[in-house]
């Protein structure tokens, strides 16, 4: 009986199939939260206001009208400044941090990821403290017309610089030693090692760097929000048409434009980072940094120069929230920080929200984005579902989170569907999580989930494909050899994916203002509101506690994290 | 530990249209010893990972004592695997590494132990339990993977370059270590391997392989001594090839006879170069009775070098005994 039962379980349930129903659930979420309302946002653009199809009768009025196409221009005008001053920013603090030597790396480092810190209202209100009407530079002469072109620049400048910064130090440290060596034996000139082994090494790298930059200035919300003006951009433009003239289709329209150099963006990406990593073998040696005086001298300084500005700046608004009112009367005071004053939709409740709404997001979209890792890198059949998978896995990269907002108000807000042409409607069964803390959680999964999965990934792929082959022969099913062989050795990765949710969870304003309502209000869209208000100070504190909070976390993960790396690094060398 | 027959008929791989495996017909008897012998890419390692159910064969079948196995997946199959990278557990210790096939399989904590024990003390490294791999040395790290391997009692055991990533000595010493412990388990054996000397001294029998196809297979001797293709005796030892009486011929260096006076069947022959290889030595000579375009090599102990006074330059006479001699039909062949 028992051997009966055996050879049925042996026949019906094999491992391979567990791993089929994985995978098709992760195909089933992705459909729901990713594919589904995108669809939906493809086939508001092709509708007019009552739901009837209208061919391209809305991109012709969009392209006719001069508001709209002035602010594709002005999107596309900030954003190429911004790339340019951010990368190039990045390229000398990378060169510094890792070519020259320079004390206190880390401390420099860490200074400058502040921005990513926090929201980027932030930073636009920092440049308000300073350069504004009331700013102190302005009240020491320096006067520069900053509401517009010139504040958005300066802002997402700044919010771009550290992740070109951490693009970069990539390509910088993959440098082989070797080839300096070679080039020295052979006399080369510093400017000719620049020109042909530098320049080579990092160039993937930094074409990288540029469309990355680029796209996160071309779609964000936060610093055009406050410094913006009348100096009209896509990202805000959404907002105007869905939330101001509750203009469904139109914004439907501008975000399908806003995608064209986020998708051209993407592919860059792709395209690059397989170029990158086939650029440095296993015999490479590192680089050893050779003293040079001035040079490194220079470099220190640009560094410091780098690390006062981000404090200053940061300082700042911190100086702005904790005074009483600015800048009439200095006197220190933390009623700023009595959130309960804010509005009845404010107070505290929206940053204990924020941090439910981040640490959900953490740890489940950490599950989902290790599991799709895993069924990518660690399963030899269904290749066809594997490469869908993967695909959709890495497509939110391609897509701004203003997009993903909106079509999510397309895909849950709606009680029923219309099936098209035929007048039935069909209910919506996923309406109810609309309104809810929930489908912020997933919005956040979503909007974050590519550079997770590809963290996740990589972290896979350095681990022997062999462990699969040995633990199928000694016949230990694959989940014992997952919990105690690839999870273990996956941990530094795995902390990495919740720290990277929970940061931009909390800091994220794009595709949660869609979808924030007075019972789902969140700390980062009460900044917008309270700024857009009037109510500096309050808007300054929220962001400063924001902040914080990252802060806290991130030093969190640096203390787990030390062990960890020693642990691993313990077994890596050989 | 219970012996295997293990067969394959017509087995065939192709990835995207390339055959990387082409009609192999094997058979391998219970407790032999066997190595798979070729070059790089001739699809020995892909042949291990069909036998091993790793990989499904586009074409052909695999059987176990009889038993159609095919279709069967790798964790069905009762079979140790040794890969070249080791592929031991960094996060576990020596210890943990050789029990984790044993620990759902209906044992009591003692019996895996003793198991556990009995591998390691087998392998040498009953000391090293505690011990990290990052922590071993390559040898012992190799150990632990066979310990490991052998602790869930297989049927038949495959090793795909046990030895390639290990130093001279170290690999010469574990050559005879896993001899001795395949001989006392009995257990039927499958190596890859892209080196000769550990093919000819391990192996109870041989397989040679060449651009997906297999060669030639037979004991050691065999394939040494009988060579049937150019290919398999260029590859395995040292040989001279020469065209003679419109006939490709070939001889092993050391099959030579010389002497530095002329005798019967003898022909005139120039020493252009002697290499001290030590214990022997390889001379280089060139006789135009025996090929106009080529040099050949002769071996010879270092003993008999100086007892013959040969030098460069000096005449020496050389013999071709027929019977040493490998024939590869037409010259125009090869």
């Amino acid at each position: 009986m028992r051997k009966a039962l055996e050879k049925l379980r042996n026949r019906v349930i094999t491992w391979d199939t567990v791993k089929l129903i994985g995978i098709v659930c992760l195909l089933a979420i992705f459909c729901i939260f990713l594919v589904g309302p995108l669809i939906l946002l493809f086939v508001k653009a092709f509708q007019d206001g009552s739901g009837a199809f209208c061919g391209l009768a809305q991109f012709r009025k969009y392209l006719s009208s001069a508001n709209m196409l002035s602010s594709l221009g002005h999107t596309i005008y900030i954003s190429l400044t911004a790339t340019l001053i951010s990368v190039s920013a990045a390229f000398a603090m990378a060169y510094s941090l890792s070519r020259r030597s320079v004390p206190c790396k880390k401390f420099f480092q860490f200074i400058s990821r502040l921005p990513m810190y926090a929201p980027t209202m932030l930073l636009g209100m920092s440049l308000i403290y300073l350069f504004g009407n009331k700013g102190i530079l302005t009240g020491l002469g320096l006067k520069i017309p900053l509401y517009g072109k010139v504040g958005i620049i300066i802002a997402e400048s700044i919010f771009c610089f550290p992740v070109a910064l951490m693009i970069l130090m990539v390509a910088f440290s993959s440098a082989d030693n070797r080839l300096y060596e070679a080039a020295d034996v052979l006399h080369a000139t510093p400017f000719r090692k620049l020109i042909t082994i530098t320049l080579p090494s990092i160039k993937y790298g930094l074409i990288n760097a540029v469309f990355v930059c680029f796209t996160y200035s071309f779609t964000d919300f936060g610093a055009p929000s406050v410094v913006g003006g009348n100096y009209n951009v896509l990202a805000t433009d959404i907002y105007k048409q869905v939330i101001g003239q509750q203009n469904f289709n139109m914004g439907a329209v501008v975000g399908i434009i806003m995608m064209l150099p986020t998708v051209l963006s993407f592919f860059v990406d792709r395209f690059t980072s397989k170029r990158q990593t086939g650029a440095i073998s296993s015999r490479s040696i590192p680089y050893r940094i050779v003293p040079n005086k001035r040079a490194d001298i220079i470099a220190t300084c640009f560094c410091v120069l780098v690390t006062l500005f981000m404090i200053g700046f940061f300082g700042v608004s911190l100086f702005g929230s904790l005074v009483t009112f600015w800048p009439y009367n200095l006197k220190l005071t933390l009623s700023h920080y009595d959130f309960s004053l804010i509005s009845a939709s404010g107070g505290v409740e929206t940053i204990f929200r924020s941090i439910k709404v981040s640490a959900l997001a953490a740890i489940i979209g950490t599950i989902i984005a290790f599991m799709a890792a895993y069924f990518v890198e660690k399963t030899q059949k269904f290749k066809l579902l594997r490469r869908i998978i993967y695909a959709l896995a890495i497509s939110p990269n391609a897509i701004p989170g203003t997009v993903i907002g909106l079509a999510y108000i397309f895909f849950f807000n709606p009680k029923t569907f219309p099936l098209f042409g035929t007048g039935y409607q069909i209910n919506n069964s996923f309406y109810f999580l609309y309104n809810t803390v929930a489908l912020l959680v997933c919005v956040n999964i979503t909007h974050y989930f590519s550079v997770p999965f590809i963290t996740a990934s990589t972290a896979l792929k350095r681990l022997d494909n062999e462990f699969e082959s040995v633990s199928d022969s000694l016949k230990v099913p694959f989940y014992r050899t997952l919990a105690r062989i690839t999870l273990p050795l996956s941990m530094q990765a795995i902390l990495e994916i919740a720290v990277y949710f929970f940061m931009n969870s909390m800091v994220t304003v794009s595709a949660v203002i869609f979808l924030c309502t007075s019972i789902t209000q969140l700390a980062s869209v009460v900044v917008v509101n309270v700024q857009g208000a009037g109510n500096d100070a309050a808007a300054a504190a929220i962001c400063m506690v924001i902040l914080a909070i990252n802060l806290i976390v991130r030093i969190l993960y640096e203390i787990i994290n030390k062990p960890i790396s020693r642990k691993t690094d313990a077994w890596m060398k050989r | 530990m219970s012996s295997v027959s293990i067969k394959t008929e017509g087995l065939t791989k192709a990835y995207d249209g390339h055959t990387v495996l082409d009609n192999i017909n094997l058979q391998i008897n219970p407790g032999e010893f066997v190595c798979l012998l070729g070059p790089s890419g001739c699809g020995k390692s892909t042949l291990l990972r069909l036998i091993a159910g790793l990989d499904k064969p586009t074409k052909g079948k695999v059987f176990l004592d009889d038993r159609d196995i095919t279709n069967l997946p790798c964790s069905k199959r009762n079979f140790g695997i040794v890969f070249q990278s080791y592929a031991l557990f960094p996060n576990l210790s020596a210890y943990d590494n050789v029990t984790y096939g044993l620990k759902n399989r209906r044992m009591t904590k003692r019996q895996i132990e003793e198991t556990a024990n009995k591998y390691l003390e087998m392998v040498g490294l009953s000391g090293a339990k505690k011990r990290f791999p990052s922590q071993l040395s390559g040898g012992e790290q190799q150990r632990v993977a066979l310990a490991r391997a052998l602790t869930i009692e297989p049927d038949f055991l495959l090793l795909d370059e046990p030895l390639s990533a290990l130093d001279a000595k170290v690999r010469v010493k574990l050559r005879h270590e896993i001899c001795s412990i395949q001989r006392e388990l009995g257990i039927t054996t499958i190596m890859v391997t892209h080196d000769q000397e550990e093919a000819l001294t391990m192996a109870d029998k041989i397989v040679v392989m060449d651009k997906a196809k297999l060669m030639q297979s037979g004991t050691p001797e065999e394939i040494y001594d009988h060579p049937q293709s150019r290919f398999v005796a260029d590859f395995i030892g040292a040989i001279n090839f020469y065209e003679n009486e419109g006939e490709t011929k070939a001889i092993r260096p050391e099959k030579i006879v010389i002497n530095s006076l002329p005798g019967a069947d003898s022909s005139e022959a120039v020493l252009t170069d002697i290499e001290f290889r030590g214990n022997f030595c390889r001379l280089s000579a060139r006789s135009d009775a025996i090929s106009k375009e080529h040099e050949f090599y002769i071996d010879l102990p270092t003993q008999r070098v100086r007892e013959l006074k040969l030098c460069v330059g000096a005449p020496a006479f050389v013999n071709m005994p027929e019977a040493e001699v490998l024939h590869f039909g037409g010259a125009s062949r090869s």
